[in-house]
C-alpha cells in the first residue's frame, strides 16, 4: 500500500495555501495526501507508515493558488476557501485542499456539488463562520467613550472565527461619520475607523490589549439605561419564552451585550 | 386619565414602548441601501435583528408609539379612550434623539413609529410626518424607518410619510369587516383600505419612474410569476383592470382527496383547482369585500418636487397585521383575506397577532389557556406556504374544513390528504414539486436542484443539505428507493409517526387520554383556542 503523505502547516493563510501549492505540485496522488494544521483544536497524532512534510510559508505560492482559484473556479469558491482558512475547524486545510482539487475538475459548479463529502464539509465550515459573523452584526454593542478627546464608539467581541473584516466593513458603511474601534479579544486584533475613511486592522501587543480591556464600560450610561428600559418593557409577559430567547440569542453572545449587564 | 406630562424620557419610553409591544411587525427587511457620506445608516435587504426580548421575539426596530393618547375606543386595545392607563406623548426631537443614539450603539436597525389618535387622524399623521422629516433632514438618518399610515388621514399626509419611510403599514386589525364593526367602532374597512391602495399605487409609480431603489418585489409576487399566475399591480388596477379570478378558483380545491392524481402532477393541483362556484360563497365574500371602487386612491404621487427622490417612495413595501382569535373567524377566512391582500394590494407581509385580552372586556373571548399561540404559529406557516411555496388558500383549507389542524403543520396536513401525489423522486422531480414535500424548504429544494446536476443524490446527501428527513422520508424516493422498508405507508401510519415526533404533543395526548389508534386526521380539526 502506498504511504500517506501528510503536509503540516501553521494556522495562517500563507502557510495553509503554501501547503496546498506544495501538495498539488508534488503529483503524489490526491487520495494519499492529507493536510494538517498546527492548532490547539487539532489532535496531534502521528500516524504510522506516513511521511510527514513540514511546509515553509511562501507568499508567492499563496498568491498563485488564490489567483488560480479565482480564475479557474469562481469568486464564490474563493470566498469559501478564504472564510474556511480563517475558521477554527481543525480539518480546514485538508478540506480546502480537496475542495480546490475538485474545483479544478468541476469548475464553478463545485460550490453546488453538495454530494461530494469535502464540498459538503466546506459548505458547513463556510456557513458556520458566516453565521457567526452575522451574529456579530446583530449583537455587537458600542458604547461611546472618550479616546484622545474624541467621542469614539467602542465595542468588544470574542468570536471563535475571524469575523472582524466583515464586521468592520459593515460598520464603515453604516457609521460613516463616526470614529469607532472594534476590539477582537479572542484574536488580539482591533479595527479602527476614522470618519469618512476606510478602516484599518491592527495586531495588538499584550499591553495594548490590557489598555483596551480597561476601556470597556468606561462610557456614559444614559442611553444604556434607556435601552435596558426599552428592552424590558417591549417583552409581552403573556408570551414569555426563555427557551426561544436562548435559541435566537445564545448565551455566549450575551457576554458583552448592554442589555444583559 | 393619568397624564405623565412631566415624565422623564425614560418613563415616556417605558410607557410608549409598552403600548407598542403588541404590534408584531418588527422586520427591518425589504430594502438594501448603502451608506451615504455624512449620513448615518444603511439598510440590509434581509433585515437585521438586534436582540431578543424575554418572550423570544426579535427586536429589530425602536418600536414605539408617538403618543398613547387616543380618541378611539377599540375594545381589544390597551390604549382605548376609556382605559385608565398612564398616558404620555413624545416630542419629535425626543424620538429623533433616541433613534440616533440607539442606532449608533447598534441597539437597533431603525425606527418603528406608530401612534394613538391624538385630536384627529390628520393631526396625528402630521406629528408622525414632522418626526420623520426631522429625522431624515436634520439628524441625517439614512437607516430603516417603518411608520403607520393612520386610517382616515388625508392623502397628502400619507404621501408625505411615504417619501421618508422605507416601509409603511396600515393595520387590518381584524380579518372580517364584521369583526371590525363590533370591536373597533370608530374604524371601518374603507378607511383602512384607502391608504393601503394609495401606497400601493404610489409604490408602483415610484418604481416606474425611479427604479427599485434597493427595494424588492414581494415573495408572493415572485412565486406567482414563477408559477405563471397573473399578478396585478397598482397601475393596471387603477386603469380598471378586470377583476382577478384567483380567489374563485382558490375556493374550490376543496375536497381533501379529490384533486388530480397524475403521477408527478403536483402542479396540476396547485393551478387547475376546479371550478365549483357555489362552495363557500359566504366566506369568500369577506375576501371579495376587499375590493375598492377603482376611483379610490387614484390621485397618484403629487409631491415629487418637494422631496429627495433618492430613496424612492416606500421602497420596502407595505405590510399589515390582523388580530387572531378575538372575533370568532375561521382560519379559512383569515387565509382567504391574506391571499386577497397579497394579490390585490401587493403587500409584502401579513402579520398575525394572537389575541391577548388586555382589557378583560366581557364582550371579548376570555382565554384561560393563554393567547392562541399555536394557532398563530399555524397561520404563519400557512402564510409562508402561500408566499414561497405556491400554495393557494383553497388547497389548504375549505369551507367544510375551515381550521388548521393544530397537531400537524399545514404542509404535512396537505400532503397526507394527497398521498396519491407521493412519493416524489428526488433526482428527477421539478423544483415546485420538491417544494411541496414536507421537510423540504425553499433553501433545500434549491440545493437539491443544483447539486443533482453533478451527480445522483442519496439520503445521506439530503441530510447534509438541510432536508428534515424525519418528515420527508415518507414522501420521497432516492433513485427509486424509499429510505426504510415501510410495511405500509398510509395516512394513519404517517400521522402517528409525525405527531409522535413532538414531545409536547405526546404529553397532550396522554393527558387527554386519547389513544393513537383513535386518532383520525379528520376528527381533530378543532380550534386552537
Amino acid at each position: 500500500m502506498k504511504e500517506m503523505r501528510i503536509y503540516r502547516c501553521d494556522d495562517t493563510p500563507e502557510s495553509i495555501f503554501t501547503a496546498v501549492y506544495d501538495a498539488g505540485k508534488s503529483a503524489y496522488g490526491h487520495d494519499h495526501i492529507r493536510l494538517e494544521v498546527n492548532m490547539p483544536e487539532a489532535e496531534q497524532n502521528y500516524t504510522l507508515f506516513s511521511e510527514y512534510v513540514d511546509v515553509m510559508p511562501d507568499a508567492d505560492k499563496m498568491t498563485k493558488v488564490l489567483r488560480t482559484v479565482r480564475r479557474q473556479i469562481s469568486q464564490q469558491a474563493y470566498e469559501y476557501i478564504m472564510v474556511a482558512a480563517g475558521s477554527r475547524q481543525p480539518d480546514k486545510a485538508d478540506v480546502i485542499y480537496h475542495f480546490i482539487v475538485y474545483g479544478f475538475a468541476l469548475g464553478s459548479k463545485v460550490t453546488e456539488a453538495l454530494h461530494i463529502p469535502c464540498v459538503q464539509r466546506m459548505f458547513e465550515i463556510y456557513r458556520k463562520a458566516r453565521n457567526e459573523a452575522h451574529y456579530f452584526l446583530e449583537f455587537i454593542r458600542f458604547e461611546e467613550i472618550s479616546w484622545q478627546d474624541h467621542p469614539v464608539l467602542y465595542a468588544v467581541i470574542e468570536p471563535e472565527n475571524e469575523v472582524i473584516d466583515m464586521v468592520a466593513d459593515h460598520f464603515t458603511d453604516r457609521l460613516n461619520p463616526e470614529w469607532f474601534i472594534v476590539y477582537d479579544k479572542s484574536h488580539a486584533k482591533a479595527a479602527f475607523h476614522n470618519p469618512g475613511r476606510r478602516w484599518y486592522l491592527r495586531k495588538l501587543e499584550p499591553e495594548e490589549c490590557r489598555a483596551l480591556d480597561e476601556l470597556e464600560h468606561s462610557g456614559g450610561q444614559e442611553y444604556a439605561d434607556l435601552w435596558k428600559a426599552f428592552f424590558d418593557s417591549i417583552a409581552i409577559q403573556e408570551r414569555e419564552n426563555a427557551g426561544l430567547q436562548r435559541t435566537n440569542l445564545p448565551l455566549h453572545y450575551r457576554k458583552h451585550m448592554t442589555e444583559f449587564h | 386619565m393619568i397624564f405623565a406630562e412631566h415624565a422623564s424620557l425614560e418613563e415616556k419610553l417605558r410607557i410608549l414602548s409598552d403600548a407598542a409591544k403588541y404590534d408584531v411587525a418588527c422586520t427591518s427587511s425589504g430594502v438594501s441601501r448603502k451608506g451615504k457620506d455624512g449620513q448615518i445608516g444603511n439598510t440590509s435587504a434581509a433585515g437585521i435583528c438586534h436582540s431578543f426580548s424575554a418572550d423570544g421575539r426579535c427586536i429589530s426596530l425602536l418600536k414605539i408609539l408617538f403618543t398613547n393618547e387616543c380618541i378611539y375606543n377599540c375594545k381589544y386595545c390597551i390604549n382605548r379612550a376609556t382605559n385608565d392607563v398612564p398616558r404620555a406623548t413624545f416630542t419629535p426631537e425626543e424620538v429623533c434623539e433616541l433613534t440616533m443614539e440607539f442606532y449608533r450603539r447598534n441597539y437597533i436597525e431603525g425606527l418603528f413609529l406608530s401612534s394613538g389618535i391624538i385630536q384627529s387622524a390628520d393631526h396625528t399623521m402630521e406629528l408622525i410626518c414632522q418626526t420623520l422629516h426631522d429625522l431624515r433632514t436634520i439628524y441625517r438618518f439614512h437607516g430603516y424607518i417603518h411608520c403607520k399610515a393612520i386610517p382616515g388621514a388625508s392623502p397628502e399626509l400619507v404621501e408625505l410619510a411615504g417619501w421618508y419611510a422605507d416601509r409603511m403599514s396600515v393595520n387590518m386589525e381584524l380579518p372580517t369587516a364584521d369583526g371590525l364593526r363590533q370591536l373597533a367602532p370608530n374604524k371601518d374597512r374603507r378607511q383602512i383600505l384607502t391608504p393601503m391602495r394609495q401606497i400601493q399605487s404610489g409604490m408602483e409609480e415610484s418604481r416606474q419612474a425611479l427604479g427599485m431603489k434597493g427595494g424588492n418585489r414581494s415573495a408572493y409576487w415572485h412565486t406567482s410569476r414563477r408559477l405563471g399566475r397573473s399578478m396585478p399591480d397598482g397601475i393596471s388596477q387603477r386603469a380598471g383592470a378586470p377583476k382577478l379570478t384567483g380567489l374563485q378558483s382558490a375556493s374550490t380545491g376543496a375536497g381533501r382527496r379529490g384533486a388530480v392524481s397524475k403521477p408527478g402532477g403536483l402542479q396540476e393541483i396547485s393551478t387547475g383547482a376546479g371550478h365549483s362556484q357555489n362552495v363557500g360563497k359566504d366566506i369568500m365574500k369577506e375576501a371579495d369585500d376587499l375590493y375598492l371602487p377603482s376611483s379610490a386612491g387614484t390621485a397618484g404621487l403629487t409631491q415629487w418636487r418637494h422631496h429627495d427622490t433618492d430613496r424612492g417612495f416606500v421602497p420596502a413595501g407595505q405590510s399589515t397585521q390582523m388580530i387572531i382569535g378575538a372575533g370568532g373567524e375561521s382560519d379559512y377566512e383569515i387565509m382567504s383575506v391574506s391571499e386577497a391582500l397579497y394579490q390585490r394590494f401587493d403587500l409584502k407581509r401579513v402579520f398575525y397577532s394572537a389575541f391577548i385580552n388586555v382589557n378583560q372586556d366581557a364582550s371579548l373571548p376570555a382565554l384561560e389557556s393563554g393567547p392562541p399561540l399555536r394557532r398563530e404559529h399555524r397561520l404563519y406557516q400557512a402564510d409562508f406556504l402561500l408566499r414561497y411555496y405556491g400554495f393557494e388558500a383553497g388547497e389548504l383549507l375549505s369551507p367544510s374544513r375551515p381550521n388548521f389542524n393544530v397537531f400537524l403543520d399545514p404542509k404535512c396536513d396537505w400532503a397526507l390528504g394527497h398521498m396519491e401525489s407521493f412519493p416524489v423522486e428526488i433526482n428527477t422531480a421539478d423544483y415546485d414539486t420538491l417544494l411541496r414535500v414536507p421537510g423540504i424548504g425553499v433553501k433545500s429544494a434549491g440545493r437539491i436542484v443544483k447539486a443533482r446536476r453533478t451527480g445522483a443524490l442519496d439520503y445521506s446527501h439530503l441530510k447534509k443539505m438541510g432536508v428534515v428527513l424525519k418528515r420527508a422520508v415518507y414522501f420521497i424516493t432516492c433513485n427509486g428507493r424509499m429510505m426504510y422498508d415501510f410495511l405500509k405507508v398510509d395516512e394513519d401510519f404517517i400521522t402517528r409517526r409525525l405527531v409522535g415526533e413532538e414531545k409536547e404533543l405526546q404529553r397532550y395526548y396522554q393527558q387527554s387520554q386519547i389513544r393513537y389508534q383513535q386518532l383520525s386526521l379528520f376528527d381533530f380539526a378543532v380550534d386552537a383556542n
